[in-house]
């Protein structure tokens, strides 16, 4: 079962302040997307640096698409994220902090290296909790950017936020 | 009764090979070793070695990649590239095992290691294409040189 607490056990292993998470479940286990992806709410590919002449790559592997969106550099950095997020219509705030008729996102680092991004969820019984693809494997929801932070993601360094009006 | 301390890998030559023998006592004995009274099965140690190797690999990768959003960290990975070095033709159905029991990213250890990429034209997920790869192997119609 996907939910399951040997699931959960193996991720909490990972990213150990999940354990006193309170919203902290298992959503998805597809390998189809990643973090990035699933912040722009995206399900069926990649988003991950890609040289400017290969964007979006349907070739790469079998027809998978992989893309690195709007013509930003090729680099994995929070400056591009910031970029790319931009485009979607985000714009810098200061906390992730749950507020009524906005969508927010945030960014990870570790030694200062972009690592994985989050998303704020803004409808149902887990409104202002957050929602994580973790890289190829399970997709989370949990309490606060905070649950993830540690030695593998590093920390959530920077807020962005998107009206839905 | 003779203990292999380090399982060398297969194609490492005999004369490298380290070999202890212990006795019941935890008494190492030194000196030269015979190692035809080691009569393992050549075959059978082979490819239980193999797929250990492999199985070996596979955890540690996914273990250290599995929450990476990274590709390039993905397959650049040390226990990445270890497994593409393994033998094809013995990896690769040990790899269509692994993706149909779970499709994973390890898919793309078979366009690297095979140097082929499926003629799919429309768009597809990863899922997917780990089951077409799965579907066209036991066909029999990928060939691994």
């Amino acid at each position: 079962m996907l939910n399951s607490a040997e699931n959960k056990n193996k991720i909490i292993k990972i990213f150990p302040l999940l354990i006193n998470d309170k919203v902290f479940k298992i959503e998805d286990n597809s390998p189809n997307y990643n973090c990035i992806a699933w912040a722009a709410v995206v399900t069926d590919c990649w988003w991950d640096k890609l040289p400017m002449d290969k964007r979006p790559s349907y070739r790469h592997i079998d027809g998978v698409k992989f893309d690195w969106p709007f013509n930003v550099p090729d680099e994995f950095s929070t400056r591009v994220l910031i970029e790319i997020f931009e485009n979607i219509k985000f714009v810098i705030c200061a906390t992730g902090d749950y507020e009524e008729g906005f969508k927010k996102v945030v960014i990870y680092e570790l030694n200062g290296e972009a690592t994985h991004m989050a998303r704020q969820i803004t409808w149902g019984e887990d409104r202002g909790a957050w929602t994580s693809k973790l890289g190829a494997s399970f997709r989370i929801s949990h309490e606060s950017p905070k649950s993830l932070e540690g030695n593998i993601y590093g920390y959530a360094v920077l807020y962005m936020k998107k009206s839905m009006k | 009764m003779p203990f292999i301390v380090d399982l060398p890998p297969i194609d490492f030559p005999d004369e490298n090979t380290k070999i202890e023998r212990v006795d019941l006592n935890g008494q190492k004995n030194s000196g030269e070793f015979d190692f035809e009274t080691l009569n393992i099965d050549k075959d059978l140690f082979e490819n239980v070695y193999f797929k250990e190797k492999f199985n070996s690999l596979l955890y540690s990768w996914k273990n250290k990649t599995i929450f990476q959003s990274s590709i390039s960290k993905i397959i650049e990975d040390k226990n990445f590239t270890e497994i593409l070095k393994m033998n094809k033709k013995e990896l690769f159905p040990l790899i269509i095992d692994e993706i149909e029991k779970e499709p994973s990213v390890l898919v793309w250890a078979l366009n690297i290691i095979s140097g082929q990429s499926l003629e799919i034209k429309q768009r597809h997920t990863i899922e997917d294409v780990c089951k077409k790869w799965v579907s066209l192997y036991r066909q029999g119609k990928i060939n691994i040189v």
